[in-house]
């Protein structure tokens, strides 16, 4: 009996840039991209406002992420503390700015230090300001 | 080892001990003693008196474990108060306060508080008490971020220094009503 030959090949293929890209995602740590020390709600109060970080970093990285069609991740541990004015301000802006639910959908909040302030911020996406 | 034995000893010569005092009681009939074993009556006595040690024990065990629970919460409730008042004095002393002191100082606080909140629940204890501090050290930086004048990142409270110390005052009233209810919840 003549013995079966098997022949077996094999083929890689490298999955294209644009499939892997919901494994990327744009990450702001606000202790190392902003600041340690965050202030209060406006410009007026002093540096490193909500206000200011919302203009300076927030927006740009989160227009980004929805360019990218990523989630935008913040971490905010690290840092002496936040006023509730600073999350509410720089929060409040982006859900008005870019709706309330797709800026849920595309934002992961991180803070382990304070977990209490994971709320702040879904609230602050959620509340209604006056233009 | 050695001192297990002889605690072994110990108990064992305790329990017949007892058992024979209570036999002898059950058999003293007017200061006669009956010599005769009833064995029923003997049976009874000794099954009681192991039911008495079991009690005893039990509750004992149940004591003691309320009592270690009761020491942790209220050395950490103990800690968070301090915390606050060394906190709560600098506000009443001055008029103005950077606003890095106030984040850093309710984020320490909050680190404090979640923990025993935590230990609250977990042994199904009431947290009202520990929740009205919470509520109230919100409330507190609330009027210290959102109703002062802040310029330059410093919180100037001058204004409203009145409805500041009443927070504070009802603040360290929740500590004390926390302490207060500790031995009732537990």
């Amino acid at each position: 009996m003549e013995p079966t030959i098997i022949g077996l090949s094999i083929k890689i293929v490298r999955r294209p840039v644009s499939q892997t890209k919901s494994f990327v995602m744009i990450e702001i740590k606000i202790s190392n991209d902003f600041t340690k020390t965050p202030g209060a709600r406006y410009y007026t109060d002093g540096p490193n406002s909500g206000e200011e970080f919302y203009d300076k970093l927030l927006k740009a990285k989160y227009l980004e992420a929805i360019g990218k069609g990523v989630k935008l991740t913040v971490d905010l541990d690290g840092t002496d503390g936040y006023a509730s004015s600073f999350l509410n301000e720089a929060f409040s802006r982006l859900g008005n700015e870019f709706g309330a639910e797709e800026v849920n959908r595309n934002l992961i909040i991180i803070s382990n230090e304070v977990p209490k302030y994971i709320k702040k911020v879904k609230d602050s996406i959620y509340e209604k300001r006056e233009n | 080892m050695k001192k297990g034995r002889i605690n072994f000893w110990v108990v064992c010569i305790s329990f017949f001990a007892g058992a024979l005092i209570s036999y002898l009681f059950m058999q003293f009939e007017f200061l006669e003693v009956d010599p005769t074993v009833n064995v029923t009556e003997s049976i009874l006595s000794i099954i009681t008196l192991i039911i008495g040690l079991y009690i005893a024990v039990a509750l004992k065990k149940r004591q003691d474990k309320n009592q270690n629970l009761y020491n942790h919460l209220q050395s950490k409730l103990n800690l968070c108060w301090e915390s606050f008042l060394s906190f709560s004095n600098q506000i009443e002393i001055l008029d103005q306060i950077p606003i890095t002191e106030i984040n850093k100082q309710m984020k320490i606080a909050d680190q404090k508080i979640s923990p025993l909140k935590k230990i609250f629940l977990s042994f199904e204890l009431d947290a009202k008490y520990v929740n009205d501090i919470e509520a109230n050290i919100d409330n507190l930086e609330h009027q210290l971020i959102n109703k002062s004048k802040i310029s330059n990142n410093v919180v100037d409270y001058s204004i409203i220094k009145g409805s500041i110390i009443s927070s504070i005052d009802k603040i360290n009233e929740s500590f004390a009503n926390a302490f207060k209810n500790l031995n009732d919840i537990i």
